[in-house]
């Protein structure tokens, strides 16, 4: 595996929820969204809750055992940020700022373009496996999450009302046998 | 090997369970047997996805306070000369008085967002059955009629026995702010918001309508802003107070 960009500690950082490192981030990233987004018809909330979302859907990134960053992080996000705008745009048919935006002829490097794509893919495996969950059980989508909080087998039994730890790995068991037979159908 | 096994392997790789020769003996078998390396492949999926998830809400709360530091809200109208101002001003209070008025509506002085519009309280369920006498019926029965100053007290020495007990917590700082006791429900709220559970969200919900009774905007904006959009059932009443923001 390729050596990863210095700045994949941002991203180390938002699977761990380091603040001090965060807030290094958002000095660093945060002033280009914040510039672009306001002269291409968006307000500071706006601005805001881009740069915010484009940051929790990096963290599922940084969950990936194999997402290795290779450009600079503030491209990568300023990128996400960009074309999520261009996205709401079009959604409120404001088609007069899209055109103005498109003709700025942004290219980003090949890097960001590599990283971008591979967000891209992250966010539709976030969709697919997402639209998955929702069609268990209420009960069995409440115990894989509690036990992905690192909540141990006996408290989600009494949290669950289930008699005990080895009910919980017996309705594990099924809940994911279900879920890969839902998955397998997609 | 059967499925079962399979699944208590994958399970134990996983959750970092095995020993390096028993890792080595996964892996390979994922090297020689597609159908296993499938398996595996999506279950590492389901794990990380599930692992992000529960990260996120935490993740939130940091990028909140974050945001509202480094993308400071903007003045939201331009400033018009003084004396056209002041008469604009006079003009709109004039008629926002008469509205409320002919509407038979009470004033709320905290501005275009009303604490009472968006105070609606999901019913406590405290317990599934038992008798009308027992301590959790009558903490519940009080709550869900709206008798906040009776289920304080009811709530409290509920909550002595149950400690565990977020959903009688919350139910206790909702009483509490009801009954304008709102520091101490915001200390109830800011302790849920700030824990694990899956009721964090509504103490993130709780402390922006607390800050619309005080008339606070911006807290009540920032408050908002920590809710996960995956909130479904919180959704629709967040985007509905922001808008009334």
């Amino acid at each position: 595996m390729p050596l990863p960009h210095p700045d994949h500690r941002y991203l180390t950082a938002l699977r761990e929820n380091d603040s001090q490192t965060l807030e290094a981030l958002y000095r660093l990233a945060s002033p280009g969204v914040q510039q672009w987004v306001l002269a291409n018809g968006g307000t500071m909330a706006d601005a805001r809750d881009l740069f915010q979302e484009a940051l929790i859907s990096l963290h599922r990134s940084a969950h990936q055992p194999d997402f290795c960053l290779q450009c600079p992080i503030g491209a990568l996000i300023f990128t996400i940020c960009r074309n999520q705008w261009i996205s709401q745009l079009r959604r409120k048919k404001r088609e007069a700022e899209v055109r103005k935006i498109e003709a700025e002829r942004y290219i980003p490097e090949s890097a960001t373009v590599s990283a971008y794509e591979r967000w891209e893919e992250d966010q539709l495996e976030k969709q697919r496996l997402d639209a998955t969950l929702a069609q268990l059980s209420e009960t069995c989508q409440q115990l894989l999450r509690l036990l992905a909080r690192g909540i141990s087998p006996a408290e989600a039994a009494e949290r669950l009302g289930m008699s005990n730890a080895n009910t919980v790995y017996r309705r594990k068991n099924a809940c994911l046998t279900r879920w890969r037979e839902l998955l397998e159908a997609k | 090997m059967t499925n079962e096994e399979n699944y208590l392997r994958i399970e134990a790789y996983l959750q970092g369970e095995l020993d390096a020769t028993e890792r080595a003996a996964v892996e390979a078998l994922a090297e020689r047997d597609a159908d296993f390396a499938r398996a595996l492949a999506e279950r590492r999926a389901l794990a990380s996805h599930l692992r992000a998830e529960a990260g996120a809400d935490a993740l939130r709360f940091t990028l909140a306070d974050l945001g509202a530091k480094y993308f400071p809200s903007e003045a939201k109208t331009a400033r018009l000369p003084r004396p056209r101002r002041q008469w604009l001003a006079l003009a709109a209070v004039a008629v926002v008085v008469l509205v409320l008025t002919l509407g038979g509506i009470a004033w709320w002085p905290a501005g275009a967002a009303n604490y009472a519009d968006f105070a609606r309280h999901e019913p406590l369920a405290l317990v599934e059955r038992g008798a009308a006498d027992q301590l959790p019926s009558r903490a519940e029965a009080a709550y869900n009629a709206g008798e906040f100053e009776q289920a304080i007290p009811l709530l409290e020495s509920y909550l002595e026995e149950h400690p565990a007990d977020e959903r009688a917590r919350l139910a206790l700082g909702v009483s509490l702010l009801e009954r304008n006791r709102d520091q101490e429900a915001v200390d109830i709220f800011t302790a849920i918001a700030a824990g694990k559970s899956s009721l964090a969200a509504y103490g993130n919900w709780y402390l922006a309508l607390a800050a619309v009774k005080r008339g606070e905007s911006a807290a009540a904006e920032a408050f908002l802003r920590r809710i996960p959009t995956s909130e479904s059932y919180l959704k629709a009443q967040v985007e509905r107070l922001r808008a009334a923001l």
